[in-house]
Order: C-alpha cells, then sequence, then structure tokens
C-alpha cells in the first residue's frame, strides 16, 4: 500500500503545482487545425492553381507556336515556359497526397533528361509519355532541350523548324498535354475530398497532415534540393569532377533562378506566409518555450538567408558556375547540408514526426 | 530451516504455469500472424541489401525469400502447437530458434520487447508448461501432472519484474525527471485527442507522465506480487499500456504485456479461466515428485545464473566510465531503456577512394531503407557498420587506400543538434568492438 500512498502524494502535489502554475502564466494556444488549414486552402491549393494557370498559358503559347512558328511566338512560347517552371520550383515541396498519387514531380521534372531518347521520339513519333521508360524524356527537362536548341532565338527557331519540325511540335505539345493532365489531377483531388481531410488530419502518426508536410520538404530539399540542383553538378558524387550537363534546365541556363526561386519558396512555405501566416514557424515557436539560444524558426529563417546570399554571390548559370566558381559553389552547398540538419534532425525532432517512410513498431 | 531452495521446489498447482503458456502462445500466434500480414518478412528481412549485424553474430543471414517465408511459416505453426501444448518441447525450441534468428538478421529491428519474447522463450524451453491442459497430456505423450516446482512459476514473475522495474529505474535520470523530456517533446503533438487533447501540451502533462511513468514501472511488480494491491496493480497496467499505446506507435506490444502480466494472478484465477475452456476436474494426475528430486542442484545452479545474468547485464553500461549513455548508447539495448530519449539524427558519408581531399558523396537511400537509415544516424555502432560495408564496396574498386568519412549530427531530448563524430575521421581505422568509443565528438 505504501506505492498507493506514494502515487497518492505525488499526484495531489502535481495538481497542486498544475493549478498554481496556471494561474500564473497563461499559455498560448496553439490551433494546428488553424495551421493546417492556411496550409491547404491559403498555401498549397493556391500554389497548384497558380501552376495549373501557367501551364493554361503555356498551353496557349505552345498552340499559337505551332499554327504560326515565328521568333515571336517562339519567344512568348519561351517566356511562359520559364513562368511555369518557376511556379513549379514553389511546387516541388508539396509531393504528397495526390501530386504524389501523380508522381507529379517524375512528371514534371525529372532531369537530366536522355536527349537520344527524346530525338528517337520524336524521329519515330510513337511514344507513351506516361511509360516508365520515358521518364527522362519528359516534362519541363525536356521542353528545355527542346525549346532551347540555342541561346539565340533565330537559330533556335531554324532548328525546331528544320528536321522532323511537325513531330517536334507534336512533342512539345504532348509534353505539355502530360503536364497540364497530372496538374490538373492533382488540383482537383486536392479540391475534392483531400483537402477537408488534410484541414483536420492534426495528429503527428504517418500519414497525418504534418506528418506529410514535414517528409515531403525533407525528402525534397535532400535529394532535389542539395543533390539534384546543386550536389551533383558541383561533382560531389563524381570525386570533385564537376557536371554541368546534370544541372537543372542546363539548355535553357536558368537554373539559378530557378534555385533562387525554390529557396525562397520554400521559405515561404515553412513560414506558412499567407494572409493568415500560421506555419511551422509558429507550431515551433509555440513547442520550442524552453530555448536556451536561439529560437528554432530563426535559425531556419536565418539558414533560409544565408543560402540566397551565396547564391546571390553567383554568376547565372550554375552549370558555368560549378567550374568557373567552384568554391563559391561549394560554399553554397556546405550551407545547404546545414539546411538539412537544422530540418531534418532539429525540426522533425521538435515536431516529433517519424522521419521515415516505413510503416514499423517503436519501443 | 526453510531455505530459499525450498520454497522454489516447493509443489504448485499447474494452472498458473499452463495458463501462461496458453496466453503466450496466443500473443505470439497474433503478432506473428500480425507481423506477416503487415508484409513485414518482406520489407524488414528480404528487400534490404543489407543488414545491420549483432556483435558477435556476424554469422547470422538472412536467406532468400522462399525460404524466408517458409521459416516464418514454421514459427508461426511452432506458436500454434506451443498453444495447445502438442510437441511442446520441440515447438518451444523451434520456436526460439526461429524467432531468435529473426531478430538476429538486422539490429535495425531491435525492440526490448523482441528481446522480452526470445528471453520468455528461452525460460520456457525449460518448464513442464505442456504438463497438463495439453494435448500431449491427453495423448499421453507426458504424464499429466497435477503439480509443478514453484520456481517454474516464479522465474516468469521474476522476469516480468525485470523488465518493468529496469525500465524504471532507467528513468531515474535528469532529462526524464527535472526536464521531462523526451515526454515534453513526444506529448505535445497529441493536443488532437479528444478530452484530454488541451492538457497535452502543457509542461505540467509531461511533468505528471514522466513521474508517474517511472514510479508505476518501479513499483508495478511489487504491487501484482501481493494479494491486497494487485487488482490496484493491474488497474494500472491496463491504464498505463493503453496510454502508450493511444499516443505511441508500439504495436502490439501493450497488448503483449496486458497478457503476460494476468500471470501475477492467483492459481484460482487461472484454474477458472482454464476451466472455461476444458474442466479440469476430469483430468486424472499420476504425480510422481520423487523423479523429480534428483535435478534440484542443477536446477539451482541454472537458475541462479540466470537470475544473475538478469539483475546485471543490464547494468554492464556502468562498466564504461565517463560513458554518457544517450550519446553513446554503450550497454543501451538489452537493458529494458523503453521510450526514454528521443533522438534524431543525420548522416552522410563521403568516400575518399584515394585517401586524399577526392571525394565521393553517398546517397544512403541507395544502400539502405527508409528505417535503416534512421536507426543508422544515431547509433555509433550502426554508423561503423555502414561505414565497413561502403569503404569495402568502394575498395574493390580503388583499392586499400579508400577512406570513409562521415558528417553526423544528433540531437537528444530537444536541445539543438551537435556533430556527432569527429570531424575527418577515417571510420575505416576505427574497429567495431566493446571498448569505449573515443571518435565522438564530446
Amino acid at each position: 500500500m505504501k506505492s498507493t500512498k506514494i502515487i497518492f502524494f505525488l499526484s495531489v502535489s502535481l495538481s497542486v503545482l498544475s493549478c498554481k502554475k496556471d494561474k500564473e502564466e497563461v499559455t498560448e494556444e496553439f490551433n494546428k487545425k488553424e495551421m493546417l488549414t492556411n496550409y491547404g486552402n491559403n498555401i498549397i491549393v493556391p500554389a497548384y492553381e497558380e501552376l495549373e494557370l501557367a501551364i493554361s498559358n503555356l498551353e496557349n503559347a505552345v498552340s499559337n507556336f505551332v499554327s504560326v512558328s515565328n521568333s515571336a511566338n517562339l519567344q512568348t512560347l519561351r517566356n511562359n515556359y520559364l513562368t511555369a517552371y518557376l511556379q513549379w520550383q514553389n511546387c516541388s515541396f508539396m509531393e504528397f497526397g495526390p501530386s504524389e498519387n501523380y508522381t507529379l514531380k517524375t512528371i514534371c521534372n525529372t532531369y537530366p533528361v536522355d536527349t537520344s531518347l527524346i530525338n528517337s521520339n520524336i524521329s519515330s513519333g510513337s511514344y507513351v509519355l506516361g511509360s516508365a521508360s520515358n521518364t527522362t524524356a519528359i516534362g519541363f527537362p525536356a521542353l528545355d532541350f527542346l525549346l532551347f536548341p540555342d541561346s539565340s532565338l533565330s537559330l533556335a527557331l531554324a532548328t525546331i523548324n528544320g528536321n522532323n519540325a511537325a513531330n517536334k511540335k507534336q512533342y512539345i505539345t504532348d509534353l505539355v498535354q502530360q503536364i497540364k493532365a497530372g496538374v490538373n489531377s492533382t488540383l482537383s483531388s486536392w479540391r475534392g475530398s483531400y483537402l477537408s481531410s488534410f484541414n483536420t488530419s492534426d495528429g503527428n502518426g504517418q500519414g497525418s497532415s504534418l506528418s506529410e508536410i514535414v517528409n515531403a520538404i525533407n525528402l525534397d530539399f535532400e535529394k532535389f534540393t542539395r543533390d539534384g540542383k546543386i550536389g551533383i553538378p558541383l561533382g560531389v558524387r563524381s570525386l570533385g569532377t564537376a557536371l554541368p550537363e546534370k544541372t537543372e534546365s542546363f539548355y535553357s541556363k536558368n537554373s539559378l533562378i530557378l534555385f533562387k526561386e525554390s529557396i525562397l519558396g520554400l521559405k515561404n512555405y515553412f513560414n506558412g506566409t499567407s494572409s493568415s501566416n500560421i506555419g511551422l514557424d509558429d507550431y515551433l515557436n509555440h513547442l520550442n518555450d524552453n530555448n536556451e539560444t536561439a529560437r528554432l524558426s530563426e535559425k531556419i529563417n536565418n539558414q533560409f538567408d544565408l543560402i540566397l546570399q551565396k547564391a546571390e554571390v553567383l554568376s547565372d548559370p550554375i552549370s558555368i558556375a560549378v567550374t568557373t566558381e567552384q568554391a563559391n559553389v561549394q560554399a553554397l552547398y556546405d550551407e545547404l547540408q546545414k539546411m538539412i540538419v537544422l530540418l531534418k534532425v532539429d525540426m522533425s525532432s521538435a515536431l516529433s514526426v517519424l522521419i521515415t517512410y516505413q510503416d514499423n513498431d517503436g519501443d | 530451516m526453510k531455505s530459499i531452495a525450498d520454497i522454489l521446489f516447493s509443489q504448485k498447482k499447474y494452472y498458473t504455469l499452463v495458463f501462461f503458456r496458453v496466453i503466450f502462445g496466443i500473443v505470439t500466434l497474433v503478432s506473428s500472424v500480425r507481423f506477416l500480414m503487415k508484409g513485414w518478412v518482406n520489407e524488414l528481412y528480404i528487400q534490404p541489401s543489407f543488414h545491420f549485424k549483432y556483435y558477435g553474430f556476424d554469422w547470422i543471414h538472412a536467406v532468400d525469400s522462399y525460404e524466408m517465408y517458409a521459416l516464418f511459416g514454421l514459427m508461426i505453426a511452432s506458436s500454434v502447437f506451443i498453444l495447445l501444448g502438442l510437441f511442446y518441447r520441440f515447438a518451444i525450441v523451434l520456436f526460439f530458434l526461429l524467432f531468435t534468428y529473426f531478430e538476429l538478421i538486422d539490429l535495425t529491428n531491435y525492440l526490448n520487447h523482441y528481446y522480452f519474447v526470445s528471453l520468455m522463450t528461452f525460460v520456457l524451453i525449460f518448464l513442464p508448461a505442456n504438463c497438463n491442459f495439453s494435448l500431449d497430456a491427453k495423448f499421453h505423450f507426458v504424464k499429466r501432472r497435477q503439480l509443478v516446482p514453484a520456481w517454474t512459476i516464479g522465474i516468469i514473475v521474476f522476469q516480468l519484474s525485470i523488465v518493468y522495474f529496469y525500465a524504471g529505474l532507467a528513468k531515474l535520470n535528469y532529462d526524464w525527471l527535472i526536464e521531462a523530456n523526451p515526454l515534453k517533446i513526444w506529448l505535445a503533438p497529441h493536443t488532437n485527442l479528444p478530452l484530454i487533447g488541451r492538457f497535452m501540451d502543457e509542461p505540467i502533462t509531461a511533468y505528471l507522465f514522466s513521474w508517474g511513468g517511472a514510479i508505476f514501472d518501479l513499483s508495478v511488480p511489487f504491487l501484482l506480487l501481493f494479494k491486497k494491491t494487485r487488482l490496484l496493480g493491474y488497474a494500472l497496467v491496463v491504464l498505463f499500456h493503453s496510454v502508450t499505446s493511444m499516443l505511441f506507435p508500439i504495436g502490439v506490444f501493450p497488448f503483449v504485456m496486458m497478457a503476460c502480466t494476468l500471470v501475477f494472478f492467483s492459481q484460482n484465477f487461472h484454474k477458472k479461466i482454464l476451466n472455461y475452456f476444458s474442466n479440469t476436474s476430469n483430468f486424472i494426475y499420476s504425480d510422481d515428485p520423487s523423479k523429480r528430486v534428483k535435478s534440484k542442484s542443477i536446477t539451482l545452479v541454472f537458475l541462479t545464473l540466470f537470475v544473475v545474468f538478469q539483475l546485471l547485464f543490464p547494468l554492464r553500461y556502468l562498466l564504461y566510465t565517463n560513458n554518457d549513455l544517450f550519446y553513446t548508447e554503450q550497454g543501451y539495448r538489452f537493458s529494458w531503456r523503453v521510450m526514454l530519449m528521443e533522438k534524431a539524427g543525420y548522416a552522410s558519408f563521403n568516400i575518399h577512394p584515394f585517401g586524399d581531399e577526392r571525394s565521393i558523396a553517398i546517397s544512403n537511400s541507395d544502400y539502405l531503407t527508409p528505417q535503416q537509415e534512421k536507426m543508422m544516424s544515431t547509433q555509433p555502432d550502426f554508423i561503423l557498420q555502414y561505414a565497413h560495408y561502403l569503404g569495402n564496396i568502394f575498395r574493390k574498386e580503388y583499392g586499400d587506400k579508400v577512406e570513409v568519412k562521415a558528417d553526423v549530427f544528433v540531437a537528444i531530448n530537444g536541445k539543438p543538434s551537435q556533430r556527432y563524430v569527429k570531424k575527418g575521421v577515417d571510420l575505416m581505422r576505427i574497429k567495431n568492438d566493446l571498448n569505449p568509443i573515443d571518435w565522438l565528438e564530446k
């Protein structure tokens, strides 16, 4: 009975303590559903809507170019292509739920492309873009290759209007249609039942909205931003030998603005930037009340800024910078590496989100 | 003088022991079938191209997929035989070997509760749990007995008590009691729970759970042991495990413990439950206690060894001086440290094929499953094994100059992340042994 008494004593003393504390400080409430609703309604769905709009402008530009293949129309097409590709950067880290089901990232942004596969698809004129074998021949990177055979507009126009012109234009049309279908499916899933279940799934277990958001950020940042955009072209996998041709948008040389857009987009996403502004940063501040030094949300925001600063130093594009100013790209890579530790270790731990894509028991 | 030996060898009715065999058979059957249904045989044993080894068990290997499924099926079948008490000794030995084999395949899958099941099946090998209420007894494969020596029940009770008590001892540390971590971190996200949700991110809740958990673990064996407090003890067991089951992804284990602790109840209780299935008073007994007396001293020696091992082995971390247990984790496993800390990490590896500056960055997902990568990122012995595995792959191509370096960062119990493995250390030069680790940042 002694232990029962101890338990009784402790529960009483702890409840006394708790009453006392309640009076002293009113803990600020954090409404997780409000945060998720902000992500769902004000950030994710609008981001895909903007992408949908950009794609539909791209689609119009393609059809105008196909009917009148002049340099003015090619220029419009290139502009619309870049606008859409930039908007994609704001969606890349949202790859869960509908976009994951439709493998939107694979459809939109698998690079480097296999140029001989694209050329053989074009010359044969028979292909299934959705097939697994064609993942390196589709999306923005394939458009990048086809719309920028040369940096000079007139030379590019000549190339496009050259051999296999009809097939080439058909291929460009099909690429845009494939992206459009993926984006539309994703968006209509979100507008359907997914949005309300996303906004209300406020646990932290596997499949909860928070876990989806955080895991998608981590996966995208590690594999696609650090490795894909910077690390691999820099040569971290190839003994320091730069691999410029593996850079994102290698042909149009837009790699640096795409990279900056992706970092800015993720920063806004982390901060839940919108009309209501409730994001992961606020949730971290709410959870992290016993901070000894700087708040984690501040560290992460500072790191975003540092990454952007290191990117500012570079001269456009990354595919050239990896050979001409390797040290600067390396410095950028090092900051990305530090960010992964903040996101994957500190943030995930603070949010108590399991960083694993595998179902298993723990103890 | 009534010695301990006299108490251990005093005769008890068979009900409790047999009840435990049935309960344990059900528990192992249900959890192995669940394991299979979840696809984990494939995911944890067959899919990974590399398995982390237990120290001293490098020789345990996964077999190919058909054999793996066959062995797993055999294990499930043997749990049915345990439950029925048919060919019991054979079945329990088989189950012990197979279960332990599966656990030893990959260190990634280590769970204290799997260790508990392995130990419990090992103990059950030596107990006459099929002496009654079993098909063995019905078919006269064994003599039906009414009495069993008290130690056969005592050892089960002891093993369960050790699990709780040592889990409680492990909680008596600064982070747990004073900082209420990791529970502060783990409870806060659960504000979505009905009724209690709004209290979950209050620090006081974390303190209540931390202290409550520690007191529960330390006291529950005693509460269960004495008749007066037994019901209270069991009610706490149910409460404790229900709450942990609700809050944490810990699968079947809360139910395993709720089922196993029923063994603390009186033999009359166990008799009633057994009678529910088959009227035990119809059994005819042929007890022959004299025959068993001969093995008393051997039994005593083995019992003592087992008990001493159970008491001391979880304390082996004390052999390491200046050992920050949560940091190095030397002596952390096999010590009933259950849900004790929040440790997150990130590890990236660079291969230096020529032993100079030039390097190749490794993408861990090319070599490890997500679960393996997660476990590897925070535990030194995993980091070392993985580094050696990578190094040996690259040595085939580049020769003996290959060096493996790692940038590892960990955060423990919500403190800011810090560098873990010393910068620039060539992990190929570090031996994977039980010596104190000197290649981590201090």
